[in-house]
């Protein structure tokens, strides 16, 4: 008989520790967590536009393997028998691989990306390829109904957008369709989503995780991370996918392990004006947040980021390097097909970025590196909110929403071009019953730090263990 | 004068106009020419009429904008001063990774 009746929602939304301690005592079949995980995402992805492909065949195939291993006790380790999701840029043998936009909506690669074959090796099972925003954002979309699959939207409230550019690992998460889910940032496509759904949201350094196989927007910003229900599983997912692949040289052989030996004290800057020009339940939350860190770290407020053109320097990267990535796409006219208006036009700028406007920004961005290191090497993490506002409405242009609101925001452009970690955590909730998050961010390679500051916080409150209404509906 | 032409002025007018509505600051939008980004603008936008010819007017006019902005922004980024010595934020490397 199915133990699928067995598994509860306590389970489905249990951090993947708890998951694996019952897996590993035999208490908890990963096929039937798989099973149940299946049926949500059948049932619930639609509704939150959180899916592209449900891996059913795939995912029963590696849980009953899984299941075997574990019984005949060859144990891979915390991941073994967990079922997550990847943001549909990774590619996966044999299965689409759509990058969210219908010019490539029957694309199938015959590789898997890399992180697709280490979280194989560590006995994670993929049970969906998520939704996200087509081409991952970096034509300028301008409203939540840029996907092939539609808007995304938060669990927290259908009506709400669920973030971009991981706008299907964020919802599946948040949702409880995955025990975990693998999305990317370029420049706020973890934090953004991590924040809008309530998850906990990690991009890793720079070179900290390979990019191979996975979608290139960007190449010199392109990463990849863990989104989950606590710092604790991002620190587990991390630790089975970071580390050298020759098939990406942007990748680097730096050791990180969890559970980390990082235990403090700590010293936090607190980004300067960052509760200025932020929706009031951001600054009340954030507050409160403050309160919280300061009983396990020294707090030093009015940090300042280096004055440097962080925006103009993004954007140029972005859309040259974005517009090679995609010329063919751009000059074929497939561009057309896109969902997005502004989709549909916004790469054939990047076509005309002078070779030399383009080392410029490259070039300040050696200096944009230096500088923020500078500020960084003094704390072992700066705080901010995620965001300035909670999410937007889908049925709205982004930019007719929120005029005015933005603070502190300058922080995801500036950590993104330095290449810098940071994390998304849910820190309570504001207008519409939306979550709100704060971020820590670090100098490069300093993710065990930013994560066991996380988890600290976690560990003295209960944000991250919070259960969206549209997750219980119909669970 | 050809209907090309024509376009083309017409195009740049609106530009103009658009650059004197919202981005170009005053001192600029005083002289009587357009400004430098927006002839700029024009003649990177003509390069993308002859080479994606799928585009439509509409589109190309969204286009001219957003390159009339990067431009600016470029503008911005060409005033930061560097030195001979600044190297841009990648490395060449003449190893072949995974060969050896």
């Amino acid at each position: 008989m199915s133990q699928k009746k067995n598994i509860t929602e306590a389970i489905l939304f249990a951090p993947i520790r708890e998951q694996t301690e019952k897996i590993r005592k035999g208490e908890l079949s990963p096929v039937a967590l798989a099973e149940a995980y299946l049926e949500r995402l059948e049932k619930l992805g639609p509704k939150l536009g959180a899916v592209v492909t449900v891996t059913r065949e795939l995912a029963l195939k590696e849980a009953k393997q899984a299941e075997a291993e574990i019984k005949a006790g060859k144990y891979r380790g915390p991941l073994h028998g967990i079922p997550y999701g990847v943001k549909d840029l990774a590619a996966t043998r044999g299965i689409p691989t759509t990058w969210g936009a219908e010019p490539f909506r029957k694309q199938v690669f015959d590789h898997d990306a890399t992180i697709i074959t280490r979280l194989r090796e560590a006995g994670a099972v993929l049970v969906a390829k998520l939704a996200l925003v087509e081409l991952a954002g970096g034509f300028g979309y301008n409203n939540a109904d840029a996907s092939f699959t539609g808007p995304g939207r938060t669990p927290w409230n259908l009506d709400f957008w669920s973030g971009g550019s991981s706008s299907g690992p964020g919802a599946a998460v948040a949702a409880g369709l995955v025990s975990f889910a693998i999305g990317s940032e370029t420049s706020g496509s973890i934090i953004t989503p991590s924040a809008f759904c309530g998850v906990s949201g990690l991009r890793p350094t720079y070179g900290r995780v390979s990019r191979f196989g996975c979608m290139a927007l960007s190449w010199t910003l392109d990463k990849i991370g863990p989104m989950c229900r606590s710092a604790e599983c991002c620190g587990l997912v991390l630790a089975a996918i970071a580390g050298k692949d020759w098939r990406d040289p942007s990748t680097v052989a730096r050791k990180f392990a969890w559970p980390t030996e990082v235990k403090g004290p700590f010293k936090v800057g607190i980004l300067k004006d960052c509760t200025k020009n932020v929706q009031p339940a951001v600054k009340k939350n954030f507050e409160a947040a403050l309160r919280v860190i300061e009983k396990f770290a020294r707090l030093e407020d009015g940090v300042a980021l280096p004055d440097q053109p962080f925006g103009p320097v993004i954007s140029t990267i972005i859309k040259a390097e974005g517009s090679s990535a995609f010329r063919d796409l751009l000059e074929s006219g497939e561009c057309s097909k896109l969902r997005d208006k502004r989709d549909r036009t916004g790469g054939y700028e990047g076509l005309t970025v002078l070779a030399v406007d383009y080392l410029q920004a490259m070039r300040i961005r050696t200096r944009i590196r230096k500088a923020m290191d500078a500020v960084y090497a003094r704390y072992d993490a700066i705080v901010s909110p995620s965001r300035a506002t909670v999410s937007y409405p889908i049925n709205r242009d982004f930019d007719q929403v929120y005029k005015g609101l933005g603070g502190g925001q300058l922080v995801i452009p500036a950590g993104n071009l330095a290449g810098q970690p940071a994390i998304s955590l849910p820190n309570g909730f504001g207008l519409h019953d939306l979550p709100t998050g704060l971020q820590f961010t670090g100098r490069a390679w300093s993710e065990a730090k930013l994560l066991a500051l996380a988890q600290r916080y976690q560990q003295a409150t209960d944000w991250h263990r919070k259960v969206p209404p549209a997750a219980k509906e119909e669970g | 004068m050809s209907e090309q032409g024509q376009s083309r002025r017409e195009f740049g007018k609106g530009l103009t106009a658009l650059a004197a509505a919202t981005l170009l600051p005053g001192p600029v939008l005083a002289q009587k020419e357009p400004a430098p980004q927006v002839k700029e603008a024009l003649a990177l936008t003509e390069y993308l009429q002859v080479r994606c010819k799928h585009l439509t007017r509409e589109q190309i006019e969204s286009i001219a904008r957003g390159i009339l902005t990067r431009q600016l922004q470029a503008e911005s980024l060409r005033k930061v001063k560097l030195t001979n010595a600044d190297e841009p934020d990648f490395i060449f490397e003449a190893e072949i990774e995974g060969v050896r």
